[in-house]
């Protein structure tokens, strides 16, 4: 080799340093990568701002606990197996950041749910895990069943459904999961039962009527759910300030309760009076909403005994402390409200009322919205 | 003045009956005679001594013989009493050739200093050698715009990437400092997982036919690689390259690193040690036009695709300890480690979802050497080499997200999802923990459920280790000055551990494959007898090979036992009128992939079944092949070689029906076919700043299948009645049948003083450059019905376009200070051409006719013609035209589908790379 540019021998020559800047100067060019298609704002703002608007009945929502989203089934009926969905979006509505429907492997080949479910601060989530062959009644498998909030399909599962109590009443399935602690969850366990909708319709009805509250202690694997003493026939549950405190509801009473479970000392907390039967309560802080009358009625089905049929009703937000209490409108009757962590927000399902025939006949859409209220 | 008398004394070169040694070795011989220049008589007694070490002595001709030199530059010198010595400084010995070497020794009573030629000797081509024998130099893998031993062997003529004279992939063996390496457990498709750094080659060469009897298991060709000896001082080099620089489509995200040093440790003990790192952040680009949608993000950047990167590690360390004047011992130790993130279209909005794969190899080698002194009678050399050669595979889905370090330079290994349970070789039916169903994305831009992929991996996880020990012992005998003799074994034993999953991510079932797994000890050996009588002008060379391998004893049950060849070499060659003619016969034999002895589970995407029986009974691959040859040296410094060949392939390894169901098929030595070709070389060495190598090659690969899992290829469906038929067993071109192929490798080297001073400097003194010019025939390819399960007329009979490509290395001498360099620019494709090398077999183009994206999106909308709400992650606001909320109705939504079939259906990887640049810096010490 031949010929050398003779560079003279200084110390950091800039000359020589000149030779190595285009090689250390820049990093990389970065590949392709695909826009964001997310967004944070709802569809219709309202109010109340619409959040949803799957042709599915979307259900069961509950608020992440530092309130960063919401949670909530979403049953997806452009899929052959019509699951339903845990689905999750942000707090002000917009798209979808996760939606998991399929629990196991080939859950192609069934139709799998994941119902009210319940997240923690800690990233569990506690929900009731439903298993069957495609469209059928009744399905074929269910479970109070725990996993990562990111991992619904990789779950433990801790109480088994239908399960009967030591006193014999019958629980085959359960709403309202709420976390008392990190390690006990309470839930209203309800009875479930199937009636079609007319004589001659082939759609089914499902009827949810509430049996006890209970409460389901993770440390204890295996073991038997406990009612919560004072809570036969519940409508609602919610857990209160602290983990001692427990409000519910109850069939055909338009009082709400709060009980202390350490002392089993219970108090009305509010009395909706003539505005009809409550349920769904939630409470957060000093405020609590409920649904309230509307289409509905308890009584003693021939076939099923005590029966709650619930279509939906009123949406009543409460000042605990001062008693004050304001009935919100919306598009429709509501069903299981859930306030906001910060107390500024409250979600909850909507179904239409619709009006057809002559002469006019009025029927609740069970396919239900979720919507958004802003609370001052 | 003394320099060129003694190049016209000294530096005569003869043609003559010269010996040769078995091509493939890592020694050369230096032969030749001393002679008195008055007389012309021969000087007998004269003492040649290599490196300082006497090596030979010359008969009453004055003829000498130095066998077993280590191929590289040497220090030969010629001495006898009364005579002044004369050395030649610079002499490289190529190996497995005979240099002739002439000295001429001027009586002289005084005892004066020697006289020194550094001139370097002419290397005159072995004008007896029978090899079909293409070298690549150290000098070669710098100067050149190549960047490994593939790509420089990939100049060679016969060379279709690394397939050569139309052989399969993995026809090929792999000899490193004479020691025999091959990934006997899946080379058709796996590689050798072994890098050898090119800073640490002596030389380099592709031998596709006449080669020893002392190597085997090649069908296609040997490739034998000889690693540098340690120096008498130390001396290395450091360099760094990349193309971060150009920005934009210029810049791949490479990074290389590469150091090497050598020299004595103690006395006359030396190393030679080198680390070369490489990353790419597109470790496969591809020229493939952009997308005219401009919401594919493509779109704005089209040269570099996403998780496409590619790491490379590679070590080396080498101990030379002579040990005696007799005895030399060698330890070599090489490790390498490749890791690819492989871009799957299916995933390009959940990238992180999309396969990867890691290879690593390692091997250790021992060579212990006694080569007989010249006062002992008949030379002898004996070689002793042990190796050790392990390989381990994985591919699949990674457990974590690539973190990288620099460019695409982890610095980590990367780990797969179900890694161990492929290690312990679990065989649970059960889904692999950690792999999620795939679901279709809603990260396109499209949003619509079709085409692309995300939430799982595609949930296949593959894994093997094959490991080797093998011993080698190699005698080499000068029984006279016209007769070499040859002798050898080998023994060989191995360990065969895989495991393979498809569709991991559900339980085994109906239409999951169950898990694959071996675990079995292969055993082989060899032995061979060669023998080269020279007789005047004529050389004769005639050897024996013994093979056998057994499929080992966890097959017991249904093997047959070891299978057993016998392979037959002659050559005969002639110096006539100053060229050399040779006509050469061989047969070679291989031993099966291993992986066609057991199972094999892949999720297949081309309908030939997704599963295929093993079978521990395959035999032998045979190929038997006939040359005929012709070199000359029209002038010093050119050289022209024509052949002819013939090569007959038999009991290749292909995919046997034995049932309707393609999962039903077996392996079975079921192939056969024919290779014949024309090759043509010439070259001009460098010589007054310009030289020239153009190589051309022509030729015809036909059998029945190109590789072992292929099946479909025979298969037609009558469209009336449904009926399948296999047509007669015939040949057809294969895969790989490149008729024409042409390289033309230029080089040019400016002087020092010449071209004008720019602020002091002259800024061309001294360059170097290099062009490589590559013209290559289309490959074959079988048209298809639209649906990809009949063939259209037969198979093979379709042909792709030329492919051309002109790659250039420009590099500057630097001096700074003491320390010298250089920097160089590489430019692959310089005219960026778009070279199609795929193209789909239902349109014959690598783009889909526009009806079949049409079908494809109309197919897709018809299974999900389901509205799209707000919420809803697929949601796209550019297709609610009416503002609804809602994407709904074939007039929103099939838009989408048709743009999501037009985005999946991209031709990426039809076409070749594109213009690739590269700057580096070198330091040399």
């Amino acid at each position: 080799m031949g010929g050398a540019l003779t560079v003279q021998p200084q110390p950091g020559n800039p000359r020589a340093l000149l030779l190595l800047l285009p090689l250390l100067g820049c990093g990389h060019t970065e590949p392709f990568t695909s826009a964001p298609t997310g967004t944070d704002q709802p569809f219709d703002v309202g109010p109340p701002a619409r959040l949803t608007l799957n042709v599915g009945p979307d259900r069961g929502a509950a608020w992440l606990p530092d309130g960063s989203g919401i949670l909530y089934s979403a049953q997806q009926l452009g899929r052959q197996d019509h699951d339903v969905c845990l689905a999750l979006i942000p707090p002000g509505g917009g798209r979808q950041r996760q939606l998991t429907c399929d629990l196991t492997p080939t859950g192609a080949d069934s139709t799998d749910a994941v119902e009210s479910p319940a997240p923690s601060s800690d990233g569990r989530l506690a929900f009731v895990a439903v298993g069957s062959r495609i469209a059928a009644i009744p399905a074929g498998s269910a479970a109070i069943s725990i996993s990562s909030l990111s991992d619904p399909a990789t779950r433990t599962r801790l109480q088994a459904l239908p399960y009967t109590l030591p006193g014999g009443a019958l629980h085959s399935g359960a709403t309202q999961l709420r976390w008392l602690s990190p390690d006990l969850l309470i839930y209203l366990g309800v009875r479930v039962d199937y009636r079609h909708v007319c004589d001659t319709c082939s759609e089914w009805d499902t009827l949810t009527t509430g049996v006890d509250v209970v409460s389901l202690d993770l440390r204890q694997p295996g073991g038997t759910p406990q009612p919560i003493p004072g809570t036969e026939n519940a409508t609602g549950v919610s857990v209160g300030a602290t983990p001692d405190e427990v409000y519910y509801t109850l069939a055909g009473d338009s009082r709400v309760y709060r009980r202390t479970l350490s002392t089993g000392v219970v108090a009305v907390v509010h009395d909706f009076g003539a505005a009809g039967m409550a349920r769904d309560v939630h409470v957060v802080g000093n405020r609590m909403a409920a649904v309230v009358g509307g289409r509905v009625t308890y009584g003693i089905d021939p076939a099923f005994g005590p029966t709650v049929w619930d279509s939906g009703g009123t949406l009543h937000v409460v000042d605990i402390q001062s008693g004050s209490e304001v009935a919100l409108e919306g598009p429709g009757l509501f069903r299981r409200p859930q306030i906001s962590p910060s107390g500024s927000g409250l979600v909850v399902e909507v179904y239409p009322v619709i009006i057809s025939g002559d002469p006019p006949n009025t029927l609740v859409d069970r396919r239900g919205d979720l919507y958004l209220y802003g609370l001052p | 003045m003394k320099l060129r008398t003694a190049l016209g004394i000294a530096g005569v070169v003869a043609w003559g009956v010269l010996p040769r040694s078995a091509a493939g070795q890592a020694e050369g011989t230096i032969a030749g005679r001393v002679l008195d220049p008055r007389s012309g008589a021969g000087l007998p007694q004269a003492q040649v001594l290599v490196d300082g070490r006497l090596r030979a002595i010359t008969d009453t001709a004055g003829v000498y013989r130095a066998l077993g030199v280590r191929s590289g530059w040497h220090r030969v010198a010629a001495r006898l009493i009364g005579y002044r010595s004369v050395v030649h400084d610079s002499v490289f010995v190529s190996g497995g050739s005979t240099i002739t070497l002439d000295f001429s020794l001027e009586a002289n009573p005084l005892e004066l200093a020697p006289l020194v030629v550094t001139a370097p000797v002419d290397p005159v081509l072995d004008p007896l050698a029978t090899a079909t024998e293409q070298k690549v130099t150290a000098e070669d893998l710098r100067e050149l715009p190549v960047s490994s031993l593939e790509e420089a062997i990939a100049l060679s003529a016969g060379s279709v990437g690394q397939s050569y004279r139309g052989g399969r992939l993995g026809e090929e063996s792999f000899i490193l400092d004479g020691l025999g390496v091959k990934n006997q457990l899946d080379a058709a498709n796996g590689g050798l997982g072994l890098r050898i750094p090119p800073d640490v080659l002596s030389e380099a060469s592709l031998v596709t036919n006449g080669f020893s009897a002392r190597y085997g298991q090649a069908l296609s060709g040997m490739v034998n690689v000889i690693t540098k000896e340690p120096g008498q001082s130390w001396e290395g080099r450091l360099s760094y390259e990349t193309d971060r620089a150009f920005g934009g489509s210029g810049d791949l995200g490479l990074d290389r690193i590469v150091a090497q040093a050598g020299g004595p440790v103690i006395g006359r003990v030396g190393l030679i040690a080198a680390v070369d790192v490489a990353g790419r952040l597109d470790a496969d680009p591809v020229n493939a036009p952009a997308p005219a949608e401009s919401r594919d993000p493509r779109a704005s950047s089209p040269a570099l695709l996403p998780h496409n990167s590619g790491e490379q590690w590679t070590a080396l360390g080498k101990i030379t300890l002579p040990l005696s004047e007799q005895f030399t011992a060698r330890v070599l130790g090489l490790h390498s480690e490749d890791q690819n993130l492989l871009y799957d279209p299916a995933y390009k909005y959940d990238l992180v979802l999309a396969p990867a794969q890691r290879l690593r190899g390692n091997l250790f080698t021992g060579h212990l050497q006694y080569a007989s002194t010249p006062r002992q009678g008949k030379p002898l050399i004996v070689d002793l080499r042990v190796g050790r050669f392990s390989r381990e595979f994985l591919r699949g889905a990674l457990s974590e997200e690539v973190d990288y370090a620099l460019g695409a330079i982890t610095g980590r290994r990367f780990h797969f999802v179900g890694e161990d349970m492929a290690r312990a070789q679990d065989p649970s039916s059960s889904p692999i923990p950690g792999l999620r169903t795939p679901e279709a994305s809603t990260a396109s831009p499209w949003g619509v459920p079709a085409f692309f992929l995300g939430t799982g991996s595609r949930g296949e996880l593959g894994w093997s280790r094959f490991g080797e020990t093998r011993g080698q012992l190699d005698l080499t005998l000068g029984a006279s000055q016209d007769v070499d003799l040859y002798a050898g074994a080998e023994l060989t034993r191995q360990q065969v551990h895989t495991f393979q999953r498809a569709l991991g991510y559900l339980p085994v079932g109906d239409s999951v494959p169950p898990v694959a797994l071996s675990n079995f000890s292969p055993a082989s050996a060899a032995g061979y007898l060669e023998a080269q009588l020279r007789l005047a002008d004529l050389a004769f060379t005639g050897g024996l090979r013994y093979d056998q391998f057994s499929a080992g004893s966890d097959l017991a049950s249904e093997s047959r036992g070891s299978q057993r060849r016998l392979s037959p070499r002659f050559a005969v060659s002639t110096v006539l009128v100053g060229a050399t003619f040779v006509a050469s016969y061989g047969r070679f034999t291989q031993a099966p992939d291993y992986q066609y002895l057991v199972d094999a589970a892949f999720d297949d995407t081309t309908r030939t079944g997704r599963f295929r029986r093993g079978n521990p009974n395959i035999g032998f691959e045979d190929a038997v092949q006939y040359e005929f040859s012709v070199r000359v040296r029209p002038m010093p410094a050119t050289s022209l070689r024509l052949g002819v060949y013939l090569k007959r392939l038999d009991g290749l390894v292909a995919s046997v029906p034995i049932g309707i169901d393609p999962d039903s098929t077996i392996f079975g030595n079921a192939d056969a076919g024919s290779v014949k070709g024309a090759e043509f070389l010439f070259e001009r060495e460098i010589q007054g700043g310009f030289g020239v190598r153009v190589a051309y090659t022509l030729q015809r690969a036909v059998a029945t299948a190109t590789d072992a899992f292929l099946l479909n290829r025979l298969i037609s469906i009558d469209p009336v009645t449904g009926d399948t038929t296999r047509p007669a067993r015939a040949e057809f071109p294969l895969d790989y049948d490149r008729r024409h192929t042409a390289t033309a490798v230029l080089r040019s080297q400016i002087s020092d003083r010449a071209g004008p001073r720019l602020l002091g400097v002259r800024p061309l003194a001294g360059l170097e450059s290099a062009a490589i010019i590559r013209y290559s025939s289309g490959l074959p390819f079988s048209r298809s019905n639209a649906a990809g399960d009949s063939l259209i007329g037969l198979p093979n009979d379709s042909r792709l376009p030329a492919t051309m490509t002109i790659d250039l290395l420009v590099r500057r001498p630097v001096r700074l200070g003491a320390v010298r360099g250089g920097v160089y620019l590489d430019i692959r494709n310089v005219l960026n051409r778009r070279n199609t090398i795929a193209v789909r077999r239902d349109t014959g183009q690598p783009e889909p006719a526009t009806a079949g994206v049409e079908l494809l999106a109309e197919a897709a909308y018809q299974k999900h013609p389901e509205e799209i709400p707000f919420e809803s992650a697929r949601y796209r606001a550019f297709a609610d035209t009416d503002g609804n909320g809602y994407i709904s109705g074939r007039e929103e939504l099939f838009p989408l589908y048709l743009a999501a079939a037009r985005d999946f259906t991209q031709p990426l990887f039809a076409y070749g790379p594109p213009r690739l640049l590269r700057l580096g810096v070198e330091f040399l010490f």
